[in-house]
């Protein structure tokens, strides 16, 4: 199965089946592929697991 | 369907079982998502459920299909498809084709997710096309192709169809107004579901054919509201409050009330608010704030209770690591955090930056605070409490890959949990809540933080009370506890005592509220006891992974919850979904994959956002848009009302014999058993006999058998999912958190072999005396019907000496019906007893004696001896010294060298050319004997004395002339017993020989005649002619075509030396491993369905591999077997002396990793698979009549090692009782100590070696025991001991946690 690195408002990553719909308040990154693939390009951009809303409180 | 088979049918026939595989691996999967796998298969009388279809989907239907009903089959067959990959077909699904296709044709479909319905019904078309162009199947191949009983057949209602038929279980139709099932075998909610499913995809597909199928629900808009959204409806629940001002309320409403104690120490509510207010600006000085980590690492207590408090009063992230836990790890969960509170007796990392705070220090500086900090200043003290997306608590729990993952969780869903316990646990002032739970549990967080938001006492239960039942109960009466929280391995044990103590059982149900399990599937059996036992206390389930808050489910747990228990509703504010692979809902009674959302959805795992990522997706079904769910990898099912049962891990799942099977459904069926308290399951798969085993403990008083516990099952579970073994224990071995130790029970079971695992007793007389006589020739004290030959150590050789002992009891049987039949279940089918009066001996084809003096032909043994064209052909032997235990004369044996010779025609034989060719007579002239005096001979020379009066024999054979064989008779000095030596030449005696001539000698020593021994069966002559005759006659029983095709081009050359050397400068190492190691070498072997002929193999393997330093590539060796093959059912040559041995080249590929079992057993299927076992190919290089195909096979290179296991030669063992133990009692024969090493030089110094590396493994006395024979010219010393090492050291490696000890020598001949 394929899959599509996904984003939300809050800057938290995950990943979804590309022949889905995405679900609302999800966005593409472009990057999609085999499922390892796709965490390891999550490993990549995904840093801090903190919400964006609480991230700049706390840093 | 025709039943003759024309050249039309000849291409169908292809057709369909080139895919037969596919269509039985599919039509596992559709019974099994029509739930036709584990569920009661009784025919019943047949249920209908029919689903309507809207006039909008008949119109598209009609527009699509134009009214064709082979269109409208593609439509429906295709809504089938994906409907059962809803019902939980991940794969490709089997439906038998309906009218107006041929009736009964099965049709594959693999429904892709990514494609659109249009697509899909273009493939669904195409393969309708295939069917009908392949209809012209016959009737056995068409039999063949499913493999399950359970087919739903999918058609088009028409003029001409009637109802279902009667080898379809089900039979789904698509009519012009209705989608129906009907069906007498399943259940009448899955046919509705089915049915519905069917027509929501049509309706949902035709109106858009543009839809992916992934995003395609089955549900119709009822269904779909039930479990999206009313199942998730609960009661509103204030989740606002911050912790710190929950608790404030509390300490300013019951200030003096005791809000915790321990033995110890008590703490009212005022205190614990003064207290933890000073812990928390002690932290804050300590630069703690908002999700700044805090880690405690101390042991449960009430102080350690007030900490925490303090931890979330200071804003910070609550952190409980395990001081005993080890420091390694222990020091990777502590790396983020800001501040570690640590007594003095914790040792931290040298490195740690995180300043450390001592929890005796803030103690007493709480408790020497002026005054009380006082609920209302708390505020002012402290500033604004954590927000309710701040980070509350961290709680490490174990990842699959061995890191520790820290789940991450939130305020508002540490609230939301605390919110749920409150009522649902009665938690309030004046009741106590038992804290048990190790802090590393995320059970622990509410049981310490909830009731202290109801003014509850959270007691803190010392470990040594949670883990003695007789004290926690004693304990839950004195301190009348409200509830009581355990995992359902606990609740067992404590059910246990209260069995066996009713006043106790009395006491706590007079004052305990609630029993909560947690933690662990509760099964249905332990819930009926503890009704039984404890009536009147609620039995309570909840459910919920760390990663979301723990609980997310719970309810209650009736007596009559049949094998599964409800996990309960959904707690209030979170959501869950049991979803299918395309994250699609499944409907109730459907199993799925629980997904949860909601509240109650943690942060993710801290530090970790790959891991993050993977388990925490978008929730599509989240009211407010980028919502995120947890993926539980829990699989579940919604009951109808809105409670869940619990299945198990998703990745507990295993694939049996092409099925999935749920272990949880099996541990479910064994608990309800009523005499087993608890049960696991395990699949052991890497011993390479796949087995299910089942852990249980018995209850009180109760000692089921495995055989009752194995029927129980069978009478609940498809046979298929029945243990194999069951395995009783006192008690399961529990994990820090109480939970079942799955890995230590593996271990557990690893440890048992598989002779012992499963004893089944003989039922027969023919049962009992074929399993003693393998218990007598493989050496074991018993053995079960069902234990197989070859995991009891058994080889083929041991296989002729079984036939040959059963022939002595009147049994009969071949040697290839040991390969065959590898059990004595299997083998005393194929097995006759001879009829009484015909007890005699077993006659023999052919006379035994030297009556054939024709000349013969060689066999191919013999023939490759002479195409080596040695200098000295005559001088190539085999020697064996005796110890004969009793004074023998001269006479006496001569007599029996004479009488043995009289038995075996070859030890007579003589090799010339005859008419241009070699060939072989056997002649009248017994062997010579000659004495030697060495009674005179100092103590220190006679041993190489010895072997020089052995090697004058040795000398003095002559193939053309004679003798081939000569027995010296050895007088030693006074004290010590003579000693006889037998020298063979090599062309007419094997190893297998051995066996016989000292069993016959010992013999006729021991009785002065050969009325005790069996006749000799067929004669090695016989045998020679007999093998030029099968390849005349029956060449095409040969595998022409494997030795033609070998790929013999990843061979790694070993040297490029020229010329393998002389024997005289062999090198000779000796690896001999102790018993121990020898033990769990064939014991591992066993167990991974390997002989140890190929886990030596494959070893060696990979030592080669390693001393060549090549990545990878194939180790061409020269094999060989013993080469009585049982060829021909008239041919006996269990009692035949003559040289049979094959030796055949083999591409060994050499595994990368020696303890791969999979690389071994690839080894080992390549070695299976050689044909004939090798004889094919000796019998195509020699003895083929056309010579253009002998050159062929005579051209593949040449192996530069050999490699020839020699097992466990019986005569090695020989104490005169003819070395194979009859068993039946008689006297010793007077041979013994039987000695090769100084029986004389049995070839020239300076004859040529065969290859450059020869290895003869075996075992003797138990030992494994490697000879190595190195040319010394080509192989250099450093480089012999750094072969011998690699090799023993992949042998470690082949052994788990084997040290191998191997003393080695070298000798020079």
């Amino acid at each position: 199965m394929t899959y599509t690195v996904v984003v939300n408002d809050e800057e938290q990553y995950s990943l979804w089946p590309e022949a889905k719909t995405l679900p609302a308040g999800w966005r593409t990154t472009g990057f999609s592929g085999s499922r390892e693939e796709c965490l390891d390009h999550v490993a990549t951009v995904w840093t801090d697991i903190r919400p964006k809303s609480v991230a700049p409180a706390a840093s | 369907m025709n039943t003759t088979t024309d050249s039309a049918g000849l291409a169908s026939r292809e057709f369909w079982l080139r895919h037969r595989d596919d269509l039985r691996a599919g039509s596992l999967a559709t019974a099994q998502a029509l739930g036709g796998g584990s569920h009661e298969t009784t025919p019943g009388a047949p249920t209908t459920a029919r689903a309507p279809l809207t006039s909008a989907t008949r119109a598209h239907l009609d527009r699509v299909t134009g009214g064709e009903p082979l269109l409208r089959w593609t439509a429906v067959a295709a809504a089938t498809g994906l409907v059962l990959r809803r019902f939980g077909a991940e794969g490709a699904v089997t439906l038998l084709a309906g009218a107006p296709l041929e009736h009964g044709l099965p049709a594959l479909l693999r429904p892709d997710p990514a494609a659109t319905f249009r697509q899909w019904l273009g493939s669904v078309r195409s393969l309708a096309a295939q069917i009908l162009e392949h209809g012209d199947v016959d009737a056995g191949t068409h039999r063949g192709l499913l493999e399950e009983d359970i087919v739903l057949t999918v058609g088009v209602d028409g003029p001409d169809t009637g109802g279902p038929t009667a080898e379809a279980a089900a039979s789904l139709r698509l009519g012009t107004a209705e989608v129906t099932v009907t069906s007498r075998l399943l259940p009448a909610a899955r046919l509705s579901a089915l049915a519905t499913g069917v027509a929501t995809v049509l309706e949902q597909g035709l109106a858009d054919p543009g839809r992916r199928l992934a995003d395609l629900g089955v549900l119709d808009e009822p269904t779909r509201h039930q479990v999206l959204t009313a199942f998730n409806e609960t009661a509103p629940l204030d989740n606002s409050r911050p912790y710190r001002e929950l608790l404030l309320a509390q300490a300013a409403q019951r200030p003096d009330a005791v809000a915790i104690h321990d033995g110890t120490d008590t703490f009212t509510y005022r205190q614990l608010c003064s207290h933890a207010t000073a812990v928390a600006l002690n932290l804050r000085a300590a630069g703690v704030g908002r999700e700044s980590q805090v880690a405690l690492v101390a042991q449960r207590s009430a102080w350690f209770l007030v900490m925490a408090v303090g931890v979330l009063f200071a804003g910070g992230v609550y952190v409980p690591l395990d001081p005993t836990m080890p420091a390694g790890r222990r020091d990777r969960l502590m790396r983020g955090a800001q501040v570690v509170v640590a007594g003095p007796e914790v040792e931290l990392p040298q490195d740690l930056d995180a300043p450390r705070l001592l929890p005796e220090h803030l103690r007493k500086e709480a408790e020497s605070t002026p005054g009380p900090h006082a609920p209302e200043t708390v505020a002012q003290l402290l500033g604004p409490p954590a927000a309710p997306t701040d980070l509350a608590y961290i709680i490490f729990t174990s990842g699959s890959t061995g890191t520790p993952k820290g789940a991450g969780v939130e305020h508002h869903s540490f609230l939301n949990l605390l919110a749920t316990r409150v009522p649902d646990y009665g938690l309030r002032p004046g009741v106590e809540v038992p804290q048990t739970a190790p802090l590393t549990f995320d059970l622990s967080i509410w049981q310490m933080f909830a009731g202290l938001t109801a003014g509850s006492t959270v007691c803190v239960v010392p470990d040594d009370v949670v883990r003695d039942p007789a004290a926690l109960a004693a304990m839950a009466v004195e301190h009348r506890f409200g509830c009581l929280a355990l995992v359902p391995t606990f609740v067992a044990v404590l059910l246990e005592h209260f069995e066996a103590a009713p006043d106790s059982a009395a006491a706590v149900r007079s004052t305990l509220g609630r029993l909560i399990a947690t933690g662990e599937p509760l099964s249905g059996e332990l819930a009926r006891r503890w009704h039984t036992v404890m009536p009147g206390v609620e039995l309570l389930n909840a459910y919920g992974p760390a990663e979301v808050a723990d609980d997310s489910t719970g309810g209650p747990v009736t007596a009559d919850e049949g094998m599964y228990t409800s996990i309960g509703k959904v707690l209030p504010n979170v959501r869950v979904h049991v979803l299918d692979a395309d994250l699609q809902p499944v409907p109730p009674g459907v199993t799925g994959q629980v997904y949860i959302g909601g509240e109650s959805v943690g942060r993710g795992y801290v530090g970790q956002p790959a891991m993050t990522a993977g388990a925490f997706l978008p929730d599509p079904f989240a009211t407010e848009p980028g919502r995120r769910m947890y993926r539980t990898g829990d699989l579940g099912r919604w009951r109808t009302d809105g409670s869940v049962e619990l299945l198990g891990r998703a990745d507990n799942q295993v694939k049996l014999r092409g099925r999935r099977v749920e272990l949880g459904e099996i541990e479910h069926a064994v608990e309800s058993h009523p005499q087993v308290a608890r049960a696991i399951v395990e699949l052991l798969k890497d011993d390479g006999l796949e087995r299910l085993v089942a852990f249980v403990t018995p209850t009180p008083g109760n000692a089921p058998t495995d055989r009752q516990i194995q029927e129980f099952v069978a009478g609940r579970l498809p046979a298929y999912m029945v243990p194999n073994e069951v395995l009783t224990l006192d008690e399961l071995p529990r994990n820090r958190n109480g939970k079942v130790d799955r890995a230590a029970l593996r271990a557990r079971a690893a440890e048992r072999t598989v002779p012992t695992a499963a004893y089944t007793a003989p039922r027969t007389s023919l049962e009992a005396d074929l399993c003693e006589l393998w218990a007598t020739v493989l050496k074991l004290e018993r053995v079960g019907v069902t234990d197989d030959f070859f995991a009891l150590g058994g080889d083929s050789i041991t296989g002729i000496r079984i036939v040959q002992a059963a022939g002595r009891r009147g049994i009969e049987l071949r040697p290839r019906h040991l390969l065959e039949h590898r059990t004595v279940q299997e083998l005393a089918a194929v097995a006759r007893r001879r009829p009484a009066g015909t007890t005699g001996r077993r006659t023999a084809p052919r006379p035994g004696t030297g009556t054939d003096s024709s000349p013969a032909p060689l066999t191919p043994a013999q023939r490759s001896f002479f195409a080596r064209r040695v200098p000295r052909p005559d001088y190539w032997n085999h020697g064996v010294l005796y110890a004969v235990r009793r004074p023998v004369t001269t006479d006496e044996a001569e007599r029996a060298v004479h009488l043995l010779a009289g038995r075996h025609p070859m030890l007579r034989a003589r090799i010339d050319s005859v008419d241009g060719a070699l060939a072989q007579t056997v002649s009248d002239v017994p062997p010579p004997l000659t004495e030697f005096d060495l009674r005179d001979v100092a103590a220190d020379e006679l041993e190489s004395r010895m072997h020089a009066s052995a090697t004058r024999l040795h000398a003095a054979l002559d193939l053309r002339a004679g003798p081939v064989c000569r027995a010296g008779l050895l007088r030693l000095p006074e004290g010590q017993h003579d000693r006889l030596v037998m020298v063979v030449h090599h062309a007419v005696v094997d190893l297998y020989s051995w066996n016989v001539i000292t069993e016959d000698l010992s013999t006729i020593l021991r009785d002065g005649g050969t009325e005790a021994l069996d006749p000799v069966g067929t004669p090695y002559t016989e045998w020679a002619r007999r093998l030029v005759e099968f390849v005349r006659d029956e060449p095409e029983r040969l595998n022409t075509e494997y030795w033609l095709t070998r790929d013999w081009s990843r061979c790694v050359p070993v040297t490029d030396a020229g010329s393998p050397g002389t024997e005289g400068n062999t090198r000779e190492h000796t690896s001999t491993f102790d018993e121990d190691f020898t033990r769990r070498f064939v014991e591992g072997t066993a167990r991974r369905g390997l002989t140890v002929y190929e886990s030596l193999l494959a070893a060696v393997g990979a030592g080669f591999r390693e001393w060549l330093g090549v990545p990878a590539g194939d180790l061409l060796v020269q094999l060989g077997g013993h080469g009585r093959e049982d060829l021909f059912d008239d041919v006996d040559l269990s009692r035949t002396v003559g040289f049979f041995n094959t030796a055949y080249p083999f591409a060994l590929p050499m595994p990368t990793d020696p303890s791969d079992v999979r690389q071994a057993r690839a080894v080992a299927e390549l070695v299976r698979n050689i044909p004939g076992r090798g004889i094919d190919h000796d019998l195509l290089r020699h003895l083929h009549p056309d010579p253009a195909l002998r050159a062929r096979i005579a051209a593949i290179p040449a192996p530069q090692v050999l490699f020839n296991y020699w097992g466990e030669p019986g005569y090695l063992h020989a104490d005169g009782d003819g070395g194979d133990g009859d068993g039946e009692g008689r006297t010793p024969g007077p041979l013994a100590d039987v000695r090769i090493d100084i029986s004389g030089d049995d070839r020239p110094a300076d004859m040529p070696r065969s290859h450059p590396i020869e290895i003869y493994p075996s075992i003797v006395d138990g030992r494994l025991r490697i000879l190595w024979r190195f040319s010394g010219e080509v192989c250099a010393a450093p480089r012999r001991s750094a072969l011998v090492a690699s090799c023993a050291e992949a042998l470690r490696a082949a052994v788990a946690d084997a040290s191998p000890r191997p003393t080695s020598e070298e000798t020079t001949r």
